[in-house]
């Protein structure tokens, strides 16, 4: 009889004790629900104001179809699939007067499923000439999973917390123009099948407030 | 001297009865679930011992090992390691080319998710699998088995369930 105790509880202990964790609910989870068409964020930026972010549509941008979100004043653009996350990069600088594209293309943005120390990085190094002058840009992202946390207001579980330094070097080759550098480190909280529920940089913080999905 | 010759060829009589099954399984996995959007199919490999408690049904020890990849050539890996108690129940062992059974099995599963330099932390979870076989014989005292298996891991939230073809091995030997 007594083993019918013994037993029970030696594989009690042994599940209790072995670190168990949701990882099937986190590979399960979209970080990154930006496929349906109608999903809102709406966030509070800190020190006053709202930013909502929403999937618009899907049309085609770089020959691809993608996800268009409007985000505040400004649209981007993502396609979504089972292995990755992609966002079309559109980076541009303002020369006399006029806007120069510099480089366009679709990067992945982050390979699923994330993992407690995950790290890519993603670099473009290109030039543009206008008016007669070069314009040279060198671009570095890397982004790296932190951990596994909550949100920073307790409200969200199970967060892969992100952190991205992205370094922009834009350089106009005329006399009297210096390389000017761009350096930005966010932290992101990538909820599970909510997505993005805070984002802190130097001189902003978002946090989410309301989330719909769309359809 | 009564007690030493009886407990001597009781030793020996056990010792003579004691068949066991050495098995070895292979197969590929196929994740049933959100949890395997992003990994491709799995490949499986298992080890046994099982002792043929009667020449229908067996029961035993062991330890298998499944490992899915990436389903878009990422860097992405899932492994898990099974140490596990099993058995199974064979309708026609005295069948050669036909000796359908029923397999099942419990244990434990360390699951390990690892992608692009990172691993998550390693679960430990309670598993079950269930599984129909036909079994054959291959001649030189060796059986082979094909069968489908379908497993679940009771993790935290959210179950890991696949679905496995297992195409096996196995030795009779008398110990």
């Amino acid at each position: 009889m007594r083993w019918l105790v013994i037993v029970p509880a030696l594989i009690l202990i042994a599940v209790a004790g072995c670190g168990r964790n949701p990882l099937f609910f986190r590979m399960a989870a979209d970080y990154y629900p930006i496929d349906n068409i109608g999903s809102q964020w709406e966030y509070s930026i800190d020190g006053g104001g709202t930013l909502i972010v929403s999937v618009i549509d899907q049309t085609e941008k770089g020959e691809r179809a993608c996800y268009r979100i409007l985000s505040g004043a400004d649209y981007t653009y993502w396609i979504a699939n089972d292995g990755y996350l992609e966002f079309y990069e559109d980076h541009r600088v303002m020369f006399n007067g006029y806007e120069v594209p510099l480089y366009q293309a679709w990067v992945t943005w982050l390979d699923w499923p994330l993992t407690t120390g995950y790290s890519r990085t993603d670099t473009a190094s290109t030039f543009a000439v206008s008016q007669g002058v070069t314009i040279s840009h060198d671009w570095v992202r890397t982004s790296v999973v932190f951990g596994i946390e909550t949100s920073p207001d307790g409200r969200w579980e199970q967060c892969y917390h992100l952190k991205q330094h992205e370094t922009t070097i834009n350089w106009i080759r005329a006399a009297g123009f210096e390389p000017e550098t761009t350096i930005v480190h966010r932290d992101i909280w990538l909820a599970p099948d909510v997505g993005l529920v805070a984002r802190t940089t130097a001189d902003s913080s978002l946090t989410l407030v309301e989330y719909q999905q769309g359809n | 001297m009564k007690w030493a010759m009886i407990l001597a060829c009781s030793v020996a009589a056990i010792c003579s009865a004691i068949d066991i099954d050495f098995s070895a399984e292979t197969g590929l996995s196929y994740p049933t679930g959100q949890w395997g959007k992003s990994l491709n199919t799995g490949v499986d490999a298992g080890l046994s011992a099982s002792w043929i408690v009667t020449p229908s049904f067996k029961a035993g020890l062991g330890l298998s090992l499944n490992v899915f990849g990436s389903n878009d050539q990422g860097a992405a890996s899932l492994t898990f390691f099974k140490p596990q108690l099993k058995a199974g129940y064979y309708l026609r062992p005295w069948g050669k080319i036909f000796n359908p059974g029923v397999v099942c099995a419990f244990g434990f599963c360390r699951s390990t998710l690892s992608n692009s330099g990172g691993t998550d932390p390693a679960s430990w979870d309670p598993f079950w699998k269930v599984g129909l076989r036909w079994n054959f014989s291959l001649g030189g005292g060796f059986r082979g088995e094909v069968g489908g298996d379908y497993s679940s891991i009771m993790a935290e939230i959210e179950s890991g369930d696949v679905f496995t073809l297992q195409f096996g091995i196995a030795r009779e030997v008398t110990l």
